[in-house]
């Protein structure tokens, strides 16, 4: 007990006291083993120097680690800029972030603004596209049409709303003989559970709450109690969102520019972020959502 | 002028700045130019069923009739669904004339399917219509 209470204190007080540019590096250096940039050409060297970065103290923050790292992410963007996904490039402007912090006389200071920079413009574009300029974002549309059809939501679709993967399947060739249709031709509706609408609705209102509130909390100045509240709304997003989603680069980078952000005297809230990185690891490796299903379907 | 100092705090907030630019530059893209809101670095994901998908390139010849996109042009083909401007139609329309050997690309169209309403049925919409011009 003794033991296991002084190896606590002693993790809790290495997180807490620890540089954060060292943390957030080590964290990034962990996102480019755990999500690779699917590459043919530049996910070997990219690998190569994630684990010297990781085994290394020297090249883990070194400016021209994080330079060359920060070239490799960027090229498949700069190849097809129209192919990858958001993450891509969020991952080209935090590499930057840290090699720029690298270079510079003052790393923390300007990691912990760009960081929170960061954050704030994903979620001021994210709340810009879900409230103002997707119509069919605001209307539920969006939600009731991927739980209905979505085979990355199969599992959640029916524990949120009792459809079931065969009925999921169904609707799937519904859409795909729209699809093939040249006029979209329509035979048979959408095989809908009750529930349906009220999940929508609230997947829709929470999505958006949360978002907004992380976008305001990180775009508002420190004197704005919500500003000094900020983590909370982004760690709580991280453990709700990639529960579901299946984009876990995204949320793992999500917590790598989290964590570079938060005070070194905070170690609790520097430990959350650890913890959210590691939940949304359980979650891609642990099929929890299908287990829970199957208990629904039981 | 730009003094010394200036110019560094610029470099320093690179990465935010790039952020911004790239992203209001998809946002312009999507609203003029039918770039789906899922790609190209406006943070448009998770945000409206228009994805590429859910949009189809039709191609034809000079007589109207209809061209098929061979499966080895899949990533011509989803460039020009994610975003139908006329570099990738062209770009998709050159890749297949080299296939095809007496018919030739003379008009391209890109239709996106939409499902909306309650319940919801789909809603085709022809997106862009181009005459590919003689290589």
């Amino acid at each position: 007990m003794t033991k296991s209470g002084s190896l606590l204190r002693n993790g809790l007080a290495e997180i807490g006291g620890g540089d954060a540019c060292t943390w957030a590096a080590k964290l990034s250096w962990l996102i480019v083993l755990l999500d690779p940039i699917g590459h043919r050409l530049g996910d070997t060297p990219l690998t190569l120097l994630a684990l010297a970065g990781l085994l290394s103290r020297r090249v883990c923050w070194h400016s021209a680690s994080w330079t060359l790292a920060t070239l490799l992410v960027a090229w498949p963007v700069l190849e097809d800029p129209y192919r990858v996904d958001n993450h891509a490039y969020l991952r080209i402007y935090w590499f930057l972030a840290l090699a720029i912090a690298a270079w510079s006389r003052n790393p923390s200071e300007l990691l912990v603004k760009n960081a929170r920079g960061l954050i704030a413009g994903v979620f001021v574009f994210a709340v810009l596209w879900k409230g103002i300029l997707s119509p069919d974002f605001v209307s539920g549309d969006f939600f009731r049409f991927t739980l209905l059809t979505d085979s990355r939501f199969t599992d959640f679709a029916a524990v949120v709303t009792g459809l079931t993967p065969d009925e999921q399947a169904l609707n799937r060739e519904r859409v795909y003989a729209a699809l093939a249709s040249p006029a979209g031709a329509w035979e048979k509706d959408f095989i809908e559970p009750p529930r349906l609408e009220l999940v929508a609705r609230v997947l829709t209102a929470w999505t958006l709450l949360v978002e907004v509130v992380i976008a305001l909390a990180f775009v508002l100045p420190a004197r704005f109690a919500l500003s000094r509240m900020r983590d909370l709304p982004l760690i709580a997003f991280g453990i709700t969102t990639y529960s579901v989603a299946t984009v876990e680069g995204f949320g793992w980078l999500l917590c790598a520019i989290g964590l570079a952000q938060v005070d070194a005297g905070r170690p609790l809230v520097r430990l959350a972020y650890f913890a959210c990185f590691a939940m949304i690891l359980c979650y891609v490796r642990v099929p929890w959502v299908a287990w829970l299903a199957q208990l629904n379907w039981t | 002028m730009l003094g010394r100092h200036d110019w560094r705090a610029w470099v320093q907030r690179a990465p935010v700045l790039l952020l911004i630019a790239i992203a209001l530059l998809q946002v312009g893209r999507a609203h003029f130019g039918h770039l789906v809101a899922w790609k190209g670095g406006g943070f448009g994901m998770f945000a409206t069923i228009d994805a590429p998908d859910f949009r189809e390139v039709r191609l034809f010849d000079a007589r109207g009739h209809p061209l098929a996109i061979p499966a080895d042009l899949a990533a011509e083909n989803r460039r020009v669904r994610s975003y139908p401007d006329r570099a990738a139609i062209s770009t998709l329309s050159r890749t297949m004339q080299s296939e095809l050997s007496e018919r030739r690309v003379a008009r391209a169209e890109v239709w996106r399917t939409e499902f909306s309403g309650r319940p919801l049925r789909p809603y085709k919409t022809l997106l862009l219509r181009v005459d590919v011009a003689e290589p």
